[in-house]
């Protein structure tokens, strides 16, 4: 199978030269092409750091992150602004919808840059929208909406451009559980039927059990690593049990 | 196509400009009134013995051109502020730097002139209202004529572009000032 992401000895720093803050510390592993990947970890432990690096928000203060093969933390400004729009997608806690355009502009927004003709454009956004069931929900605006609703405005709009790769970070955070669970349905859906790599990160061991893979971070370093070979069900347990011997959960805080 | 939506984005947030666009009018119009009585030919004959009088006029639109700069660069900062999660969003989703600060000056530059144009008509048509006040105060034996001003419409304009490319220059300069990742700039993150 193809690489799709490649992390090389990823290291991060904050704070100044005199005390400085490890956030990540030589973190290296490789993603491959149409995965599914949790990350999961303690609060603090540089979940949000390691996905802000690799959707090229932050630059890492050492190590390389390749994505297809492009060095994203060797590219300049304009580039990374045509690299994230043609082959990222984001999906937030928060969403960050555009409040004043309604559902279908905000969906529309990362195709508006490029040019192509209208027609294809709302066909793209036709077909997210069914995948995601939200037709009848297009011409509203974002507070005429519900938190579910709002998640899946903000799902099409990372899916419309067919990205390569999701980073989405606790996108079930803000949500019931029955949102939560359709959501989830539909990144499988796009995971499965778009061959996206999907990247999630999490703290609830119920949507990390919807991944292929998960990475457990802790104080900045790849703790562990748990893949899925049998069922949902036991995957789950599995990743409660981790969760216990990381010590950010276990089952006896879950029960 | 991003330019429209842009627009329309706009259009939607135009209220929140209401206030803003107001006090431009009103101070374009009070402008004008002073610049259209400074070039009134009857009242300048009855008053040039008294030279004051001129001076305070000059004065007056000195005040108002320096008080306007300064609004105009603290509310389009507010407004900038205001928006810097939409800003933000626009950079994630590809947007680059150059296009969104285009969309701001366009933005900027249509409510002042939109605002300089009605503050002008505005100013038009009560300029004979502020000179017959004058008149009455300076206890002046004329009255004063209904007439409209081409070197102060000029003069109008000209305040207002001088203003507003002060209040991008401070802008650039703020934005050179301070890095690549500063709050102008700050791209929408996950964690934030």
């Amino acid at each position: 199978m193809d690489k799709m992401i490649e992390v090389k000895h990823v290291s991060k720093s904050y704070g100044n030269k005199l005390s400085p803050v490890k956030v990540l510390d030589n973190i290296s592993f490789t993603v491959e092409k149409g995965e599914f990947v949790g990350i999961m970890g303690p609060s603090g432990a540089g979940k949000t750091t390691l996905m802000n690096i690799l959707s090229t928000i932050n630059l890492p203060t050492m190590g390389s992150v390749l994505i297809q093969g492009n060095e994203i933390t060797k590219m300049k400004n304009n580039e990374l602004s045509d690299f994230r729009r043609k082959k990222l997608g984001f999906i937030f806690q928060e969403f960050n919808l555009i409040d004043t355009l309604n559902a279908k502009d905000n969906i529309l927004l990362p195709l508006a840059v490029e040019r192509i003709s209208k027609e294809e454009m709302e066909k793209s956004v036709l077909h997210v929208a069914q995948l995601l069931g939200i037709e009848e929900i297009l011409k509203r605006y974002p507070d005429e909406l519900s938190v579910g609703q709002r998640q899946r405005i903000a799902a099409a709009r990372a899916l419309v451009i067919q990205p390569q790769v999701i980073f989405a970070d606790e996108p079930t955070g803000s949500l019931d559980s029955k949102s939560a669970t359709e959501l989830l349905n539909y990144l499988t859906t796009m995971n499965r039927v778009e061959k996206s790599t999907i990247l999630l990160v999490t703290h609830d061991p119920y949507t990390a059990s919807y991944c292929d893979r998960i990475l457990f971070i802790k104080d900045g370093v790849i703790f562990s690593e748990v893949v899925r070979r049998g069922s949902r069900n036991e995957f789950f347990e599995r990743v409660i049990d981790m969760q216990a011997t990381i010590g950010g959960g276990g089952k006896l805080n879950a029960l | 196509m991003l330019y429209k939506l842009a627009a329309k984005s706009f259009l939607r947030q135009s209220r929140g400009y209401l206030v803003y666009f107001f006090s431009l009018t009103l101070s374009t119009m009070i402008y004008y009134s002073f610049s259209t009585i400074s070039y009134d030919q009857l009242l300048n004959r009855r008053t040039q013995q008294d030279s004051l009088f001129n001076v305070f006029l000059g004065i007056g639109s000195w005040i108002i051109l320096i008080v306007l700069l300064f609004f105009v660069i603290s509310a389009n900062r507010f407004f900038f502020n205001r928006r810097q999660r939409e800003i933000g969003i626009y950079q994630l989703f590809g947007v680059k730097k150059t296009q969104i600060s285009l969309i701001y000056v366009l933005e900027t530059m249509a409510i002042g002139l939109f605002a300089c144009t009605a503050g002008i008509i505005l100013g038009i048509i009560f300029s004979k209202l502020f000179s017959m006040i004058l008149i009455r105060m300076m206890n002046l034996q004329i009255t004063s004529l209904f007439f409209i001003s081409v070197p102060s419409i000029f003069e109008t304009f000209l305040l207002f572009f001088f203003d507003f490319i002060c209040c991008f220059f401070v802008f650039i300069m703020e934005n050179l000032a301070l890095s690549d990742d500063s709050k102008f700039w700050r791209i929408r993150s996950f964690g934030k």
